[in-house]
């Protein structure tokens, strides 16, 4: 069975191969995308977005201020926003890198792992995203306060697709070098 | 690893080129189609969506001339053809017929989700943006579903989708592959016989 579908795919690779996606990664696709909409729906919530997503913005905007007072940029901070006379950046939902931690979870609460493993995922995969979400904010920073196009490019567009990938990396370090690996090797 | 990373950067840069290099005219074709997608709702027709550079500007018949007329930026809907390239990009065998003809199915795939995300912006700003009669046509529980349709795909849709398409559309043991065989992980050995 499996040789047809790899002479069929041959024959007509765009539309063969989704009929062949296998059930084992069919499965996760389908969970990531049950997940994902579930993670949304929570952070909606305007209880989480009261108690929990402001004031972790408000910290991460703490933290951005003292990274940028480290690298030589004294900036005033008023709640998520972070401040010098000639120029201002407000740290909102979608820059303060829920966006990247809500695809990281969801895919790694799809994945086939333990729940131990899962959640050595998430917490160090969280972690991490966050670290780099601090570079991410000080460089937004600066670039804005050096040059506003490029400001534009990298806040629309390439920060953004940038915070995914990493997200995506931890994902797939996560799944072929913890989740995997050890898993397998309880199981062996 | 070097190889991956440099896979990723050419992905990368082929994205933000193809995504640069194309906004006009692709927005041109994702106004068009989403403007005749809400009028074949709309008796009579009222809406008027005109690109204008990145953005895509909302002109109304009923909306008097010299009103400000709204505008949406579609280049932050669409950059996710950069994500979506990479992502193909970093494929072991990126050139390979069946890469290729996964990623052009992609870009196909992308497209309506393109044109429902302006769907959703233009419903949400009738519905709670424009006020006064245009959007006391929309109950309560409309105004909710677009705002959470187009907060949505905002948010997380727009980075879902184009993972969506590259697990679905890969074969398993790729790179992105969460069931991928761990190379690392212990193997059983078979007993020696004799």
């Amino acid at each position: 069975m499996f040789r047809q579908l790899r002479n069929r795919r041959n024959l007509y690779p765009p539309l063969v191969v989704v009929g062949a996606v296998p059930m084992k990664r069919k499965g996760f696709v389908l969970r990531f995308a049950v997940l994902l909409p579930l993670g949304f729906l929570l952070v909606v919530l305007p209880w989480v977005q009261t108690h929990v997503l402001q004031p972790f913005t408000q910290w991460l905007a703490v933290a951005s201020a003292a990274l940028l007072g480290v690298v030589g940029h004294e900036v005033s901070r008023v709640g998520t926003i972070i401040s010098s006379p000639t120029f201002a950046v407000d740290i909102r939902n979608g820059c303060n890198g829920v966006e990247a931690a809500l695809i990281l979870v969801a895919a790694i609460l799809a994945a086939p792992a333990s729940w131990k493993n899962k959640l050595i995922g998430v917490l160090g995969g969280f972690v991490v995203l966050q670290a780099v979400n601090l570079v991410r904010i000080s460089s937004l920073y600066l670039l804005g306060f050096y040059n506003r196009d490029l400001f534009d490019l990298f806040h629309s567009a390439v920060w953004q697709v940038l915070i995914i990938l990493v997200a995506f990396g931890i994902f797939v370090f996560w799944s072929l070098k913890i989740a995997k690996g050890r898993d397998v090797a309880a199981a062996a | 690893m070097s190889r991956l990373l440099l896979k990723g950067l050419a992905g990368f840069a082929l994205g933000l080129a193809l995504w640069l290099g194309l906004t006009e005219p692709y927005n041109r074709l994702v106004a068009v189609s989403a403007e005749g997608v809400v009028r074949l709702f709309e008796d009579p027709n009222r809406t008027d969506l005109r690109p204008d550079g990145k953005q895509v500007v909302i002109y109304r018949s009923d909306v008097p001339v010299g009103t400000k007329r709204p505008g949406i930026p579609l280049h932050d809907l669409t950059f996710n053809v950069i994500l979506l390239t990479v992502l193909f990009a970093i494929d072991r065998r990126p050139f390979s017929n069946r890469n290729v003809g996964m990623y052009l199915l992609s870009l196909l795939i992308l497209f309506p989700t393109h044109v429902f995300a302006l769907i959703a912006w233009v419903q949400d700003l009738y519905a709670s943006g424009f006020g006064g009669e245009i959007s006391a046509r929309y109950s309560d529980l409309e105004k909710s579903v677009w705002t959470n349709a187009i907060l949505f795909y905002r948010l997380v849709g727009q980075f879902g989708i184009p993972l969506i398409l590259r697990w679905s559309l890969t074969p398993e043991g790729s790179a992105a592959d969460p069931a991928a065989p761990d190379s690392r992980a212990p193997k059983k050995r078979r007993p020696r016989r004799g």
